[in-house]
């Protein structure tokens, strides 16, 4: 009955959210009017390069979204006060699960370091920044840090030890040797839980495969999702670059404006990034930076003049692009990056059981169409993709979470 | 009493004759109607039926292979049902055509029909029932992989007189309905988009059986093909000649089942030749003496 219910109203969100989706759509067939009475569209160019430049910069020194990390916080309060009182029968782990594309890691480190210093607490944060080139290594890294520094370090019968874990992701492949790390963390779980409490960092989409492979659930506690941020939070959060360059936001359509009459453009164009974002603070950044554009105030300028004249960045209602067409290939490429959050080219093949050669090739004309991004060595999906990735993997039998 | 039965016979023999004769002049009656417009006309509607067929079978297989893999089967399999509906409108209107379908020509035709195809074509008559039955009992559809005979494979079209099916070799074998009568029908997925794949490994019996099984267990976890929300199981069974174990498991797509099978084949052995596993070894008798020697 519960998990009827639980179906029925996760159904009435999408239906809301499909329905959200496709307003400006369905209303478009009911006002007939909109084309006579919507403004004349203003003319938008391309930002010129120094501004394109400063709002990329900008964007990549935003700090990470704190109410993410006052979420975490939050949870992490009440599952250590839980520990505290009964060391013997509550759970000594939290799992925080973050959308695959978010740098879980990150958030949950600063987060840790904070937590840390507010409670006075040592905590021993996994010293990892990438999953280790050889897959067998993975296992003797975590038995170094995990295993050995607690056991020399730990005089006392009594004192306390807070194990991190920023990203789960990288300690496991999906090979045949890849999942011994998380067999050896298995195995860390059911000990010494009277002394030692876990904090773990992981993707959703690896936590759901993990949880299938190894039912890594049943030795963890409670799992905890990053909650969706709302529009508000993104206008404060993007508030700093929004007042550095000036944007001003773009009047929405004639039955939005309709429908939301009593609000001003920015809360308009901020509920919609939101809603496009599906409240995941990494998409919404980048969706945020495609809907800037250079608003010209004469049409007949001509380019040098454009140029000349003072930046004018314009944020256009906020749109996800359509996802390139892909190969059932692909698929399983793209989804082997969304269960490792990132791969080297190397991990990426060993993960397909393919050769190098064979996936470089697929991973090249991917990366031309946009939907995977190479950072230095290592490949991510471009989060702009998400959204309808994650449909299409789901809609072809891939298990992305929670189905 | 005797002579009562052969009156009796006498007459069921005579309204028989009779009966015979006037179907045999209704028929003449009915043919005599046929004119070159309504042939024309005919020939027109049976063209008709002909590219809306052939529409039907593009578009459905177009739409088939465009949309999300979990309505792939569901549209496939709606086209018999579209393709019988095409036919059965196609008959209904060409019989209306040239038999005016009165109660009368109705049952003359019908009487006509049935013994010639009583004797010419039984099989053909039967096909087309099993097919339509078929139909609702769901034995096969288009998209579900199949064991008919000998015979195993996808089944790529649905017939009104047959099936059609692509085998791992690529070869395209047609079988008709009626061999659901006699033969049984082993079908892999029924509908479904995963089909299990059994893949079979053999050792020799000192093997240590809870590692094989460690192994195989996570070929398959760790196969980017295997549909993790459907059970894998490894089942032992000892044979005279070694251990025999197989690997029970689903891939995401039925369609990938060969490509699955040997991922995971091949992924085992590697696995296997870093433990030296023995496999199984055929009793040499001459080595065996030679060394009794």
């Amino acid at each position: 009955m519960v998990i009827f219910s639980v179906t029925i109203a996760r159904m009435f969100k999408q239906l809301k959210n499909w329905l959200a989706n496709q307003r400006s759509f369905l209303f478009s067939w009911y006002t007939k009017d909109s084309q006579e009475t919507q403004e004349p569209e203003r003319s938008l160019t391309e930002l010129p390069p120094e501004t394109k430049k400063q709002l990329v910069d900008l964007v990549q020194n935003l700090p990470n979204n704190p109410i993410e990390q006052e979420a975490i916080s939050v949870k992490l309060d009440e599952a250590w006060k839980r520990w505290r009182e009964d060391p013997n029968n509550a759970n000594n782990s939290v799992v925080i699960l973050s959308s695959p594309i978010t740098a879980v890691s990150i958030i949950i480190s600063e987060t840790m370091k904070k937590w840390s210093q507010q409670k006075q607490i040592d905590i021993k944060l996994l010293p990892l920044t990438a999953r280790p080139t050889e897959i067998t290594d993975i296992k003797a890294k975590l038995e170094h840090f995990l295993k050995y520094k607690s056991e020399k370090e730990n005089h006392d019968e009594k004192s306390v030890e807070v194990m991190v874990i920023p990203n789960l992701g990288w300690c496991f492949l999906r090979s045949l040797n890849g999942l011994e790390g998380i067999e050896y963390l298995q195995s860390l779980l059911c000990q010494h839980f009277q002394h030692r409490f876990w904090v773990i960092g992981a993707g959703q989409v690896g936590w759901e495969y993990l949880d299938l492979v190894c039912n890594l659930s049943a030795y963890c506690g409670e799992t905890f999702v990053l909650p969706e941020v709302s529009p508000e939070n993104l206008q404060t959060w993007l508030n700093p670059i929004v007042e550095q360059l000036s944007v001003t936001f773009d009047r929405p359509r004639i039955d939005q404006q309709l429908l939301k009459n009593d609000k001003d453009d920015q809360t308009r164009y901020f509920e919609s990034l939101a809603n496009v974002a599906e409240g995941v603070s990494t998409i919404a950044v980048q969706v945020f930076l495609k809907s800037i554009y250079q608003q010209v105030e004469n049409d007949d300028q001509n380019e040098e003049e454009q140029a000349k004249s003072k930046p004018n960045p314009l944020a256009k209602t906020p749109q996800l692009p359509n996802l390139p067409s892909i190969d059932s290939i692909d698929r399983y490429i793209l989804y082997s990056l969304l269960l490792h959050n990132d791969l080297t080219m190397s991990a990426l093949a060993e993960s397909l059981g393919d050769g190098e050669g064979e996936v470089q090739g697929r991973v090249q004309v991917l990366r031309r169409k946009g939907i995977i991004e190479q950072q230095n060595k290592i490949l991510k999906i471009n989060p702009i993709h998400y959204p309808k990735l994650k449909q299409e993997l789901d809609s072809n039998n891939f298990i992305i979470s929670g189905n | 009493m005797i002579k009562f039965m052969n009156i009796q016979i006498y007459w069921l023999a005579q309204s028989a004759k009779d009966a015979v004769k006037e179907t045999a002049e209704d028929t003449k009656d009915i043919v005599s109607q046929i004119t070159t417009g309504k042939v024309a006309q005919g020939i027109l509607i049976l063209l008709t039926a002909y590219t809306v067929l052939r529409i039907l079978d593009k578009l459905i297989l177009w739409l088939s292979e465009k949309i999300a893999k979990e309505w792939r089967l569901r549209v496939k399999q709606f086209l018999p049902f579209l393709r019988m509906v095409v036919l059965t409108t196609t008959i209904v209107v060409l019989m209306n055509l040239f038999l005016n379908l009165s109660k009368e020509n109705i049952l003359a035709v019908t009487g006509t029909v049935a013994v010639a195809l009583g004797f010419a074509f039984k099989d053909y008559a039967s096909s087309i029932i099993a097919g339509v039955v078929g139909l609702f009992e769901s034995s096969y559809g288009v998209g579900d992989r199949v064991k008919i005979g000998e015979n195993y494979g996808e089944v790529v079209s649905y017939g009104l007189r047959s099936v059609r099916i692509q085998t791992p070799d690529d070869n395209l074998i047609t079988i008709p309905h009626n061999k659901i009568w006699t033969e049984a029908v082993s079908n892999a997925n029924a509908g479904a988009l995963e089909a299990q794949v059994v893949t079979e490994f053999y050792f020799a019996h000192e093997i240590d059986v809870n590692l094989v099984r460690k192994i195989l267990y996570r070929v398959a976890q760790t196969s980017k093909y295997t549909a993790l929300k459907l059970p894998i199981v490894v089942i032992i069974e000892e044979k005279p000649w070694g251990t025999m174990f197989k690997l029970k498991s689903y891939p995401l797509d039925a369609r990938d089942e060969f490509v699955y099978k040997t991922d995971l084949t091949s992924r085992a052995k590697q696995a296997f030749a870093k433990h030296n596993f023995a496999y199984p070894r055929i009793f040499d008798v001459e080595s065996a003496q030679s060394n009794k020697q």
